[in-house]
């Protein structure tokens, strides 16, 4: 546990953005207003992007500024505005009572993850050897030598990885994923038609 | 550090000179003087533009959401700003030299697209919420095709480091391989700056003036330094990207790299000068119908061909 603290102590900007984006997700759950909310997440999104960078993943870091900063939650932001929702049809707040039931069930799950933490400190660490075993099971040895500066060799985590990690190991559930996502997209255009009157 | 400061003044001073030279630009293809009393040819009416914008009284109507109001015109000027650190100037000149450099510029430009949003929310008018929906649904489409049509660029110089693509187009600018390619970055450019005749987010005859109706003074003046500072940016991405950036025999790179920018920046306000404003409508349609289509046949054929030259 210690070791751990330590390790965010001597990271500043590790521990900056965990700030920012903990901070920022308080903020979603914090706040009445829909927008304020947002904002908090974006917040913690952009905090997010730059831990990615921390962890050498560049890629992945543009891809989550891009994707989720930029598109997603600007789709979010749109549907807030949209619906323009009063303050009456926010709904009430709870009671003291749910809300303390609430904050055991989050305490309790926050002190679970330290617990499996602090059983197995390589899960917190940046660079873990763990992203090394799911993203090349074959070859993490290979990759963290490389990683330690071997002359020449590219940072993993760049395009160039990512893209042989997907279109190499992963090709098939890759894939599934885009079936997966455009019978989701047909999906939502049926189910928005369906409301038109018959032709008549 | 002095470099950080230079390419920050540059783009800066480029913004403020640009309403000038747009001024006058208009005026000459539109047959009148434009601005021409302050200074030599009017030069400085930018000076006494800015004079003007900052001694204004900066008032936040009371029915806006307060923080939220000042805080888009901030992002407006930092997305466009940020995206300077990565653009080549010359060999040797500019901030960052990243791995991710055209990714980099894309998700900035993504950031764009919340100051529209959030500042037309927090004005709360009709006339702001209106201008920044259509500028949101706008600005996401025409971003996909814009990456999209990077695709073919990236593809033929195996990265996405700027320096690395202007370098290889010694050869062959990419503007002719990747013609179509060109073509719907610069549209796709134009309708993410939100210029003519894709500016119907601020289309004055139906929305007073879209989503920046309600603001004043300073915080007005920096969507106007974040839309110039924007339309720098493209016209300096489509020089490095498809024109060969600072390439080009006998002058300086620097100023191989600063007239190819003002070409494009001249290209930009013609366009100005000469459309006619299209419908919302047709907007989203020529988005989805044409320009997807063409972006995606740009990236099988330009794949296509890059496997077959490879022997495959």
């Amino acid at each position: 546990m210690t070791e751990i603290i330590n390790d965010v102590l001597g990271d500043p900007v590790f521990a900056i953005c965990a700030l920012i984006s903990v901070m920022g997700a308080l903020t979603v759950v914090s706040r009445r207003n829909p927008i304020h909310g947002a904002l908090g997440l974006m917040l913690a999104f952009l905090a997010f992007a730059v831990l990615f960078i921390r962890l050498n993943a560049t890629f992945l870091a543009a891809m989550h500024v891009l994707v989720y900063t930029g598109a997603i939650l600007v789709l979010f932001l749109f549907v807030i505005m949209l619906l323009n929702l009063s303050r009456e049809e926010l709904g009430r707040e709870y009671g003291v009572a749910t809300k303390g039931a609430i904050a055991l069930l989050v305490a309790v799950m926050c002190g679970l993850l330290l617990f499996a933490i602090g059983k197995d400190p390589d899960l917190a660490r940046p660079a873990s050897p763990i992203v090394d075993r799911v993203l090349y099971p074959g070859s993490a040895q290979e990759l963290r030598v490389a990683e330690d500066g071997g002359a020449g060799s590219k940072p993993w985590g760049g395009v160039d990885h990512v893209g042989t990690a997907l279109f190499g190991r992963w090709i098939f559930p890759f894939e599934l994923v885009s079936v997966l996502i455009i019978v989701a997209i047909l999906g939502a255009v049926v189910l928005a038609k369906r409301k038109l009157p018959p032709e008549s | 550090m002095i470099e950080i400061v230079a390419v920050l003044a540059f783009a800066v001073t480029m913004s403020a000179m640009l309403t000038w030279v747009e001024r006058r630009l208009l005026g000459l293809w539109q047959d009148r003087y434009g601005p021409n009393r302050v200074g030599p040819f009017g030069m400085l009416q930018p000076v006494a533009d800015m004079i003007k914008i900052l001694t204004k009284e900066d008032w936040v109507p009371p029915f806006a959401d307060r923080a939220v109001f000042v805080l888009a015109p901030a992002v407006a000027v930092a997305a466009s700003l940020l995206s300077f650190a990565i653009v080549p100037f010359a060999p040797g000149i500019g901030i960052a030299d990243l791995n991710i450099g055209v990714l980099f510029f894309l998700a900035m430009s993504s950031l764009g697209i919340y100051s529209v949003l959030l500042g037309g929310w927090a004005s709360n008018s009709k006339y702001s919420l209106i201008g920044s929906l259509r500028a949101s649904a706008q600005m996401l489409s025409y971003e996909v095709f814009m990456g999209l049509s990077l695709v073919g660029v990236v593809a033929m110089a195996g990265t996405f480091n700027l320096r690395e693509i202007v370098e290889a187009q010694r050869k062959l600018w990419f503007v002719v391989p990747q013609f179509l390619g060109f073509v719907i970055f610069t549209i796709a450019g134009i309708a993410e700056t939100r210029r003519l005749p894709f500016d119907l987010p601020e289309a004055e005859a139906e929305l007073v003036a879209g989503f920046h109706t309600e603001y004043s003074g300073m915080k007005f003046g920096m969507f106007f330094v974040g839309e110039y500072a924007g339309m720098t940016l493209i016209s300096a991405m489509i020089v490095t990207l498809f024109f060969g950036g600072w390439l080009g025999p006998w002058l300086p790179p620097i100023a191989w790299f600063l007239i190819k920018l003002f070409a494009f920046l001249g290209f930009f306000i013609l366009l100005r000068a000469t459309l006619p404003r299209l419908r919302y409508d047709q907007l989203m349609a020529f988005g989805w119908k044409v320009m997807l289509p063409l972006a995606l046949a740009n990236v099988v054929v330009t794949g296509g061909v890059l496997l077959a030259a490879r022997g495959l």
